[in-house]
């Protein structure tokens, strides 16, 4: 097929592809990984912001609501364990407490139709819907980034590359069914197959 | 010699599968389309002369502030959850400045009843969520519920344009006291002198070329002059569509074409004959066309056709309302 003298420059050829397509694939891994970890950290930036509007959200309540105190108290109690985590499992758990507090306190809302009359109050329904979506939005693209990493982490050739690079699979964020009365629909109920 | 055709085949056969199986993934988004301007009326609820207007508006300000505010209607969300489906268009369409991430999107579901603003990540301080939350409820919804899609989206479009720049002042959309001031707008779309400069380009370019290779291609035994032959097609189906995947199918047809040229070339002497007498030797004047028909192409383009947006992108900011 190949000429004896070109068999040499033939096989360098393979060579230098080889590495070349290494050294691609090492530093995709390297990105990849970052842009999951950016992902992840979008997620904290939108709870954050969850989390700021919540006293505002109980206030409001609580002026017409004030009797529903065992709501306030889990609430308060999901709150102040959000701040305190520092793992991210902490958090995650944390946020899924804060979640289900919340979506307690909505369901009550519903009994009290002066509250849902109120622009104040329809304004902080607003804001807490918005949050609400963005945090569904973070944790959607958190998934994304690590369905695409994990595609490439386990697939051959390029595990090799990930290994070398000590990139690993990354974890899938699953959240809990949420109920809103409001309608914002939860989406981050990813659960991509292994 | 043929065993190595087959192979080649058979593996560009197999990396467009694989291609196409990487790529499938299965969503309920379905995307409504390209976009063909800053207003995408799928639903067709607004006359011709208010989607000139209020297109020629937005156009002005993306030109004026680089915010880049688009409307979309369609008819129904298919049981899609309107949040997921404004963010996927969004991020599809890639509205607003990559850089700055300076787009809306006014999405509205006709027969729904639905609606949306979506706000890009850059825009989320300025346009807050009970803004556009106020603009549905007060502006929209009144207006919608009378099917007055028109006099709804302009007010929303008005007040989003005020949002983002309080001192702009909006000069193509009729206000909502007058209606008919028909303004004569430029319409997005492909039309004739693109496709006539689209063309001129590849004759002037591709003829002389193809010529050449094609002569080779079939003169000599190997047959990788398909493939480049095959590969600037497959460029030319790029630049003009975006098909990656026709790159390499140019490339596959490229190859297995040459080498049922050489073949020909072998076999057959009056083949051979008309090969060797095709005159390549334009290839000079083609390089000079090349160059005219290319700055034809740009020049043609930014007259009339829509770019497409920025490539920005949405966290999913906004809110949502109905009427």
């Amino acid at each position: 097929m190949i000429p004896k003298k070109y068999t040499n420059l033939f096989i360098i050829a393979i060579i230098a592809i080889i590495v070349i397509w290494g050294i691609g694939a090492y530093n995709r891994f390297i990105n990849l990984n970052e842009k999951v970890n950016s992902m992840w950290a979008q997620i904290d930036v939108q709870l954050q912001r969850r989390y700021d509007l919540i006293p505002n959200l109980v206030q409001s309540v609580q002026g017409v609501a004030g009797q529903e105190q065992t709501v306030f108290g889990d609430l308060a109690d999901a709150r102040s364990k959000y701040s305190g985590a520092n793992t991210a499992n902490d958090r995650v758990t944390a946020s899924n407490q804060i979640e289900s507090a919340l979506s307690r306190l909505l369901v009550i809302v519903e009994n009290y139709p002066t509250l849902q009359s109120s622009q104040a109050f329809r304004d902080l329904m607003t804001q807490l819907e918005g949050t609400e979506n963005r945090v569904a939005v973070a944790r959607k693209d958190y998934n994304d980034s690590v369905q695409v990493i994990n595609a490439s982490v386990r697939r051959f050739p390029s595990n090799i590359i990930a290994w070398m690079a000590s990139v690993h699979k990354r974890v899938y964020l699953e959240t809990p069914e949420t109920q809103k009365t409001t309608p914002v629909v939860d989406f981050s109920n990813l659960a991509p197959q292994e | 010699m043929r065993f190595y055709f087959f192979t080649v085949a058979a593996l560009f056969i197999v990396v467009i599968t694989m291609m196409f199986l990487s790529v499938h993934s299965a969503q309920a988004y379905k995307s409504p389309g390209k976009p063909t301007g800053y207003v995408n009326d799928f639903a067709e609820v607004l006359s011709s002369d208010k989607h000139i207007a209020i297109e020629k508006e937005l156009s002005n300000f993306e030109k004026a502030t680089t915010n880049e505010i688009s409307v979309v209607t369609i008819p129904t969300l298919d049981e899609s959850p309107i949040e997921d489906y404004t963010n996927v268009l969004f991020r599809e369409w890639g509205i607003g400045k990559e850089d700055k991430n300076n787009g809306i999107l006014f999405l509205i579901a006709v027969d729904d009843h639905i609606m949306r603003i979506e706000v890009g990540y850059g825009l989320e301080g300025n346009v807050t969520d009970i803004a556009t939350k106020h603009l549905q409820d007060d502006i929209a919804r009144p207006a919608f519920r009378n099917g007055d899609y028109a006099g709804g989206i302009i007010g929303v479009v008005s007040g989003l344009v005020h949002l983002v720049e309080p001192e702009y002042v909006v000069t193509s959309m009729p206000s909502s006291a007058m209606s008919s001031q028909t303004v004569q707008g430029e319409r997005g779309g492909i039309d004739i002198f693109n496709i006539l400069f689209i063309v001129i380009w590849i004759i002037s370019l591709g003829v002389p070329l193809f010529a050449g290779i094609i002569k080779k291609g079939a003169q000599s035994k190997a047959w990788w002059h398909g493939g480049i032959a095959g590969g600037i097609l497959g460029i030319i189906f790029i630049v003009i569509w975006s098909a990656w995947i026709a790159l390499l199918i140019s490339i596959g047809t490229g190859l297995i074409i040459d080498f049922i040229l050489s073949i020909l070339y072998e076999k057959n002497i009056r083949f051979k004959k008309w090969i060797d007498a095709l005159n390549t030797r334009r290839g000079g004047s083609g390089g000079g066309m090349f160059f005219l028909g290319g700055s034809g192409l740009s020049g043609g383009s930014s007259r009339s056709s829509f770019g497409g947006f920025g490539g920005g992108s949405s966290g999913g900011g906004g809110s949502s309302g109905s009427w």
